[in-house]
């Protein structure tokens, strides 16, 4: 049974849009890079795009912020956090799907830092009587801070007008629950408030959601419970949002982690592919990928006697497929 | 002064004082197994540092270090400087070199070449007694 893991938004912090600037400098790098064989008939300009552009087209990015899909194709699934990539998620449920789903929605909830619950006033199924909603937090607040965001001052429209079914569900850190056909295990991460990641199995395959989290490097040993929680995970959804120089000086304590870290932690629980999410705004999609080469390099210094870990960067539209 | 070694299971250290400069040297690696010691020792060297003086950590001889033996030498620069001092980190080379640039511990940390530059950051009468 196959498992696919669709990125709907990997930004961290706030939604982080390409300017025109940015666009016209990737524009003028492409075409530079370009000869006048890539661009002499439909199907050079073809091959020219997908073999990368000569190395001017780096990963695309993208800037929606936390949503990520866990699902079967055309089976049962799970969302994980309304950050903007929600209205992505929903726009694509709604094409294929209809206004009314024939399937409630399972959604849970890392925390609702307002870049992982913005999404949700823009989620258009909420909206739609027919619908039914059930969201899961280890925090008992969870209905509040949906109500406190979906109202005046900060929205237009309250919560109680919304047409569709909405359940909240209070889960619990270290416990397997059954949700929709998953096994999905909490567990509490470092960070201003508390979040919670999610290590979701089904069909013998394994997907840990653990963004939001601050690892100290003195928390790095083989006694951290977190290495327990991700030993031997398919994937592992890891916060690098900053350098390690950053995330033990200037930036201590804001709940984030950084690529050196990621590996080494991936490492110590034998996790197969890591994935870096939640990235940071500053960073453009050059220096994003120049952060997955540099974790590349590090996995090949720290590896030992491991096996080889695969180091990604998720993006936007990201599809991982678990066979 | 005869060099002091305070060394554990896979990383030697040894510290010797030139006038107000104390040169701190380690070889071997630094990993999640000895870095609680690394960063004790280090501390505990970095905390007498004399006021308007300063530590030189040589790492020439180093082969590799984690993000906790990183987080050692910052806990150690900012003993340094809450005792008035200054501290400098030499001989940055190979894996510990890419490992300081790819975490940005480069622009973290003051860095010299060697440890002749190193002990001259600290004060001219410790680079006068390091060349003896």
């Amino acid at each position: 049974m196959e498992l696919q893991v669709t990125f709907w938004g990997t930004r961290g912090s706030i939604p982080r849009p390409m300017v025109a600037a940015e666009y016209q400098k990737r524009l003028r790098a492409i075409l530079n890079a370009a000869k006048p064989s890539d661009v002499g008939t439909p199907q050079a300009v073809n091959a020219f795009i997908e073999q990368g552009c000569r190395g001017a087209l780096p990963t695309i990015y993208g800037g929606n912020t936390a949503c990520v899909q866990v699902h079967e194709n055309d089976g049962p699934s799970l969302l994980i956090d309304f950050g903007s990539g929600a209205r992505e998620y929903a726009s694509r449920v709604m094409q294929t799907q209809g206004p009314v789903s024939p399937e409630p929605f399972h959604v849970l909830m890392s925390h609702f830092h307002w870049d992982h619950i913005m999404g949700f006033p823009f989620f258009m199924p909420a909206y739609i009587p027919g619908n039914v909603i059930h969201i899961y937090s280890c925090h008992d607040n969870v209905e509040e801070a949906f109500r406190r965001q979906h109202g005046a001052p900060s929205f237009p429209v309250p919560f109680d007008v919304l047409g569709s079914e909405i359940h909240f569900h209070i889960i619990q850190p270290g416990q397997m629950h059954e949700i929709n056909g998953f096994e999905v295990t909490p567990h509490e991460l470092n960070h201003a408030g508390r979040a919670y990641g999610f290590r979701v199995e089904r069909g013998g395959h394994s997907v840990v959601y653990a963004s939001d989290a601050e690892h100290k490097p003195e928390m790095i040993t083989q006694d951290y419970p977190y290495v327990d929680w991700v030993r031997q995970s398919d994937i592992l959804i890891f916060d690098a949002q900053y350098s390690l120089a950053e995330a033990t000086s200037v930036k201590e304590d804001w709940g984030h982690s950084s690529n050196v870290v990621g590996v080494e932690l991936a490492l110590m629980g034998d996790v197969k592919h890591l994935v870096f999410f939640h990235h940071e705004p500053l960073n453009d999609d050059i220096r994003l990928d120049q952060i997955v080469q540099e974790a590349r390099r590090i996995e090949e210094i720290m590896r030992g006697s491991h096996g080889a870990l695969r180091v990604s960067g998720a993006y936007d539209g990201l599809q991982l497929t678990l066979e | 002064m005869a060099p002091e070694d305070t060394s554990s299971p896979r990383l030697a250290m040894s510290s010797e004082d030139f006038a107000d400069c104390r040169l701190v040297s380690l070889s071997g690696s630094i990993d999640h197994t000895n870095s609680d010691d690394f960063i004790d020792k280090l501390g505990a060297l970095a905390g007498d540092v004399t006021s308007g003086g300063g530590m030189v950590v040589n790492l020439t001889a180093l082969d590799f270090i984690t993000s906790a033996g990183l987080r050692g030498l910052l806990l150690a620069e900012g003993k340094v400087k809450d005792g008035g001092g200054r501290m400098v980190v030499c001989g940055l080379k190979g894996v510990v070199q890419e490992v300081f640039r790819i975490s940005m511990f480069e622009s973290l940390l003051t860095v010299a070449e060697g440890p002749n530059e190193a002990v001259g950051m600290i004060s001219d009468a410790a680079a006068g007694a390091y060349k003896g």
